[in-house]
């Protein structure tokens, strides 16, 4: 038994791999990815097993026995490597599987030719440090031809797999730089062919190429398992120190030991130097990362910490303001601006931007570049992807259901930095969570809507009742006291003949007007009487032509005899759950209040207008416009309360349209205004909720 | 012979107000504040008009429930039936039953000159 520092490490280094493997094999889902590394990884193992066992015993012709066996392993190595690539990389390219099958073949083709002849391993070439394997060097050529072409054309594979490719996930783009670094890592280990040929020194070279190749599938299994990788300048320089760390600590007691031959003070040295190894090893580490990454550090910890935050927040306004705010304030870029959907104008508004004097648009446009990139790519677009215009490093979308709800969008880093893909991930993380975030402020909007609706209607509720009530109370004695009133002129007139003349009348005439005045009262009961009358009438499918129909033979004759250009744009077939009559209503309210807006146009032509269509697939949108006289801006709002009017007190008791919102708030519809000012006309707009498809089959 | 006329209301001042004016125009007047003492009345008298208010809470039937009885054995006698609130529904069965006329509370001046002229008989 031979026992050295060489077979040691190669009997380490295959028990690592091979443990490696198995870890892959076990943890990952078991794809053809997995399965294809696992076997690489065997592949390995075999070779390394079997030359550690070779470099242990003594006898050649094991010795020789064994290389060859190693040799089966490293004649797999290309090809099994070749087939993991083309399984990560998802090729199902009909010629890359034959190019695999190909170099199965030619695995198997050498194979044979160890097994069976002496035309590979030829014998065995005595080295200061051990034996090793001598070859044949025509047969070995064309190994090492075919050995470079399968990684060389694994490298390249790799190499076009994420170089200047935009379509990918950072995710999956750092993933592919990383394997395709660990193989460019792993090419060194070839170094291990040079001493099966005999160069003309002693010494030869030591194989310590097993090195690299243990540090490929140390890198390459973190690429597979692990989903947030490192940034790659940090496994990079982590890589970096290791190799610098533990090649001092072998390297030092190896050089020692192989200079003063006193190899139990070279092992001691290596045993002082192991120990303290990983403390250097983190100390630089450490020193290094802060270097790298001091900016970074800070404001990633930060920005998570607001990815969390942000869920507590029920108000959107203060939530947008929040996160443009925190990022511009944490990143430090030259400006950050918030960008959100907006249903009614279709566009994309700026909703918050710091600086708030910073030149960039209002509004960008869904059919924009830049949007329809996010919407296809569906995740942050950095500096060289965005259109030149933003000037912008960086644009992270927020998705909810699938649809583009809105961006952020953030200048160049002030240190002009550029985004890395670390940053990526970080605004991930952050727009998930802001997506969320305003999914749950809208709920809370709708949800209070909703609540002040039911508030609403259960007070409406309580309104109608008291108002019936109220009304009996009232109309009741005030038809007394004019029956009082009747009763006393009669009497005066009738029965006082010794009252003069004058007094009489006097009085009559004060008497008739108190009960004009109560009559004044009670009309005012009865309008309310008449806004509070129930609009819970039963509820049926009913097509909205026929409540336009039936709407204009009322008010037609009446536009004709006020000769009133009427204009009507109805979309057809348009179906909707309701009560006809309070529906019609509505449009005759509408109506009389255009009307009576346009009476007094004696300089332009009276116009009204209404459209009806849908203006969503679920909702349907009446406009009644006229050209009167128009409603003042701080009225828009109130007109819609109840004794609110903008005609004379003789003309309206203000009740028509507070009865009319009843009635839309009724069918869980809304109803505004719009006027340009006095003298330009109004516009009044009534949504109404739709049935939706399957529904509406339904009740047909 | 004086016109016999029947005003049924719960308000007792409003029957007296009629009582007054109708007194005044030459006739006989049975007040009622309830439905039943109406139909008892109306059955012992059996008055030429009637003048019943439909919204009478307290009595055992309302008003248009006694314009029905009335109608039942007398289609003649004149009659004219109020109410509060113009209830479409209400206005269209008073007339189904019979009503003569049917009017909404408070009725002006002059609507009262001339309602209580036709109770009184006068064209």
């Amino acid at each position: 038994m031979e026992f050295t520092i060489l077979n040691a490490f190669t009997f380490l280094s295959s028990l690592l791999i091979f443990l490696l493997g198995l870890f892959v094999f076990f943890k990952g889902e078991k794809s053809i990815v997995i399965r294809t590394f696992f076997r690489f990884t065997i592949t390995i193992f075999v070779w390394l097993i079997c030359y550690s066992l070779a470099y242990l015993f003594k006898d050649t012709s094991l010795k020789l026995l064994l290389f060859k066996g190693g040799y089966i392993g490293v004649i797999f190595i290309p090809v099994t490597w070749y087939h993991f690539t083309i399984s990560f990389l998802h090729k199902e390219n009909k010629k890359l599987i034959n190019f695999l099958l190909l170099g199965y073949a030619f695995a198997i083709f050498f194979i044979l030719l160890i097994l069976f002849s002496n035309l590979f391993v030829t014998g065995l070439f005595k080295y200061v440090w051990n034996y090793y394997p001598k070859v044949y060097p025509p047969i070995h050529f064309i190994f090492l031809a075919y050995f470079n072409t399968y990684f060389t054309v694994s490298i390249l594979l790799l190499f076009f797999s994420f170089w200047k490719r935009k379509d990918i996930h950072p995710i999956e783009k750092m993933k592919r730089e990383y394997v395709f670094l660990s193989c460019l890592i792993g090419t060194l280990a070839a170094i291990d062919f040079l001493p099966n040929y005999k160069i003309n020194y002693s010494l030869g070279f030591i194989p310590f190429g097993f090195i690299f190749m243990m540090i490929f599938c140390a890198i390459t299994t973190y690429s597979i398992l692990k989903y947030h990788l490192l940034d790659i300048r940090i496994a990079i320089t982590r890589t970096g120190i290791f190799l610098f760390v533990y090649l001092f600590v072998l390297g030092l007691p190896f050089w020692f030991g192989y200079q003063t031959k006193l190899w139990s003070w070279a092992l001691l040295l290596m045993g002082i130097l192991t120990t303290i190894g990983p403390s250097i090893y983190n100390l630089l580490r450490n020193q290094a990362e802060k270097i790298i990454l001091a900016e970074q550090k800070k404001y990633h910890a930060k920005l998570r910490r607001l990815s969390t935050k942000i869920l507590e927040i029920k108000n959107l306004d203060k939530l947008l303001k929040r996160i443009t705010w925190q990022v511009h304030r944490v990143v430090k870029v030259e400006y950050t601006s918030l960008y959100l959907y907006d249903e009614k104008e279709k566009v994309y508004l700026k909703k918050n931007s710091y600086p708030v004097s910073y030149p960039i648009s209002h509004k960008i446009n869904p059919q924009s570049t830049l949007t329809k990139l996010l919407f296809s790519l569906k995740r942050p677009l950095i500096e060289k992807e965005i259109d030149s215009q933003y000037s912008a490093g960086l644009v992270s979308p927020c998705f909810r259901d699938n649809s583009l709800i809105g961006f952020l969008i953030l200048g160049k880093k002030k240190t002009k930095n550029p985004f890395t893909p670390d940053d990526t991930l970080v605004f991930e993380l952050l727009s998930n969570q802001a997506s969320l975030a305003i999914e749950n402020c809208l709920f809370w909007k709708e949800e209070k809507l909703r609540l002040s609706r039911e508030e609403q209607i259960r007070r409406q509720k309580a309104m109608d009742h008291f108002s019936a009530s109220l009304a009996h109370e009232i109309q009741n004695p005030i038809s007394c006291v004019i029956a009082l009133i009747k009763g006393l002129q009669e009497t005066i007139t009738q029965e006082w003949q010794d009252i003069a003349q004058d007094k009489i009348t006097y009085l009559n005439q004060r008497l008739t007007k108190v009960g004009n005045n109560l009559l004044r009262i009670s009309k005012m009961i009865k309008a309310v009487r008449e806004f509070s009358r129930s609009t819970e009438g039963e509820f049926n499918l009913i097509k909205m032509d026929e409540v336009v129909e039936d709407f204009l033979s009322i008010v037609e004759p009446q536009f004709r005899y006020e000769r009133i250009i009427f204009e009507k744009d109805i979309e057809q077939g348009i179906l909707l759950r309701g009560n006809k009559i309070h529906l019609e209503e509505v449009l005759i309210n509408l109506a009389t209040n255009a009307i009576h807006a346009v009476r007094h146009n004696h300089h332009s032509t009276k116009r009204i207008s209404l459209r009806i269509h849908k203006n969503s697939p679920n909702t349907l949108l009446i406009q009644f416009k006229d050209n009167g006289y128009g409603i003042k801006e701080e009225l828009l709002d109130d007109i819609f309360l109840d004794f609110v009017t903008t005609k004379a007190s003789t003309e309206g008791t203000g009740m028509g349209l507070a009865r009319v919102r009843k009635i839309i708030l009724n069918h869980k519809g809304r109803i505004w205004a719009k006027s340009e000012g006095k003298n330009k006309g109004a516009t009044f707009f009534v949504e109404l909720p739709l049935i939706k498809g399957r529904k509406k089959q339904e009740e047909e | 012979m004086k016109r016999k006329v029947l005003v049924v209301d719960d308000e007792k001042d409003i029957g007296d107000s009629f009582k007054e004016l109708l007194e005044r125009r030459n006739c006989q007047v049975f007040t009622a504040l309830k439905s039943e003492d109406a139909w008892e009345i109306f059955q012992k008298e059996r008055p030429q008009a009637c003048s019943i208010d439909i919204h009478m809470p307290s009595s055992a039937f309302d008003g248009l429930e006694l314009l029905r009885k009335i109608r039942d054995v007398d289609k003649e006698v004149f009659c004219i039936v109020f109410t509060v609130e113009e209830e479409r529904e209400a206005k269209e069965r008073a007339e189904k039953l019979g009503a003569n006329i049917y009017r909404q509370k408070p009725a002006s001046i002059d609507e009262l000159e001339e309602i209580i002229g036709l109770l009184a008989g006068r064209k």
